[in-house]
């Protein structure tokens, strides 16, 4: 799968006068891309700008040419997004029917949408959850069924907010092994460094702006100077 | 009732749910057109052993209704005493079987067939219908999956004030209660549209192609 061009032109967001994100002029076609950064240094609103849950205040940013202002729903098709918490982006009270669920908001009936997702749950291992009810999975569990419910409609960019967070080390390694099998083009915003260490490309940002861009090693590095000088 | 569901492979759990749904129904009013004792307690009986039949453990059956029948032997206490003895059995066998039916039921039944079969009885309405079955079935889909949410946030609070020394007093909870349920469904409704609602369309009736994404 090739991977998505996403262009960012001048983008800008302020929230209630506070600048978010500022002067971002890039253009990302890498198949595996890592944001990283301090805490509020813009990771989220960042990850948010690409399924236009954020629109930019300034500045246009483009998904495969489509513009994320005018075109949110089609940019959604193709982006999906796995939350830094992703006890709220279950929905439904049953596993198999909350990986279904991405489905019959796309128009797929239910009985059909249960298959595929059933199908889907099997493929990823995961199908001794499928009946179980959502909020009683434990944290590694909750981050492969919130994949799994992105999965279903097979997004060409997925999009990982602190994945690792609220995992294990076991749980943080698996979904490592999980995220490099996948074959859709992926963005993960995280701190934990050596999770993206491998990534073609990572971007380091500081108080809104792109202030690194280039391979993760020397993200890191840079990252690591930076928090150690104002320690 | 909401996420007693217990899942299993028995009969009832095989069942549509929209027949179970039809046999509560029907059951509630044949339970109050006779008055028999006997046929009553046989209804509780075999209720009884529906309810069994699922193999739910013992401990969580009786952990999850012993609420319930503690408020089923005050009403058959009060209508033995106030009314007669005859009619507290019979008031009690009658409740008896519908809430042991009604948990049976709950238990080998997925909430989402319950809502599937609730939308299904509104699609004759045409595309309106269908809509509006799918509007409502996410707003209860959303209920249910709150429930669950409020409990775990009362004992979070709970727990993090115990840990700072202050007992008691339940109205304490409801400011910062309130206000983290906001925020998660703030979160929820984020969720929401970045999984793709409001939906282009409501879903079509069942037996359409998907077509390819």
């Amino acid at each position: 799968m090739p991977a998505m061009r996403i262009e960012f032109s001048n983008v800008e967001v302020t929230r209630e006068g506070r600048s978010l994100l500022r002067a971002l002029d890039l253009v990302l076609e890498e198949r595996r891309l890592a944001v990283i950064g301090a805490n509020g240094s813009g990771k989220t609103t960042f990850a948010r700008l690409l399924n236009a849950l954020v629109l930019p205040s300034s500045g246009s940013l483009r998904v495969d040419g489509l513009d994320t202002r005018r075109a949110a729903r089609e940019v959604r098709q193709r982006v999906g997004m796995v939350f830094q918490f992703p006890e709220a982006q279950i929905i439904q009270p049953i596993v198999v029917e909350d990986v279904a669920f991405g489905l019959e908001l796309r128009g797929v009936a239910s009985d059909e949408a249960r298959r595929h997702a059933l199908a889907l749950l099997e493929q990823l291992g995961l199908e001794a959850l499928a009946e179980r009810p959502a909020h009683s999975l434990s944290g590694g569990e909750r981050q492969l069924v919130a994949l799994a419910a992105v999965l279903i409609t097979e997004p060409e960019l997925i999009v990982f907010d602190e994945p690792t967070n609220q995992l294990d080390l076991a749980n943080r390694n698996a979904l490592r092994a999980r995220l490099a099998a996948l074959e859709a083009q992926v963005l993960v915003v995280t701190h934990d460094l050596d999770f993206v260490a491998d990534f073609d490309r990572a971007l380091l940002l500081e108080a809104g702006r792109v202030a690194f861009d280039g391979p993760p090693r020397d993200a890191a590095a840079r990252y690591v100077t930076a928090v150690s000088a104002v320690g | 009732m909401i996420s007693l569901y217990h899942p299993g492979r028995t009969p009832l759990h095989r069942l549509p749910a929209g027949a179970k749904l039809l046999g509560l129904f029907a059951l509630g009013i044949a339970l109050f057109l006779t008055r028999d004792a006997l046929l009553l307690g046989a209804a509780a009986l075999a209720a009884l052993a529906l309810l069994l039949s699922l193999r739910v453990p013992a401990g969580l059956l009786l952990r999850q209704l012993g609420m319930t029948l503690l408020l089923l032997a005050f009403l058959v206490a009060a209508n033995a005493w106030l009314v007669a003895p005859e009619e507290g059995l019979v008031v009690g066998l009658r409740l008896l079987t519908l809430v042991t039916a009604a948990t049976a039921v709950t238990y080998a039944t997925r909430p989402g067939a319950l809502i599937a079969a609730f939308q299904g009885a509104l699609s004759p309405f045409g595309s309106r219908g269908r809509r509006l079955a799918f509007h409502l079935g996410l707003a209860l889909a959303l209920v249910l999956r709150f429930i669950p949410e409020v409990l775990y946030r009362i004992r979070e609070l709970r727990e993090a004030m115990a840990a700072r020394g202050i007992a008691g007093r339940p109205l304490r909870l409801v400011v910062p209660l309130a206000v983290r349920l906001l925020r998660s469904a703030d979160e929820v409704g984020l969720a929401l549209e970045a999984r793709g609602y409001p939906a282009a369309e409501a879903p079509p009736p069942n037996k359409t192609k998907k077509d390819s994404p």
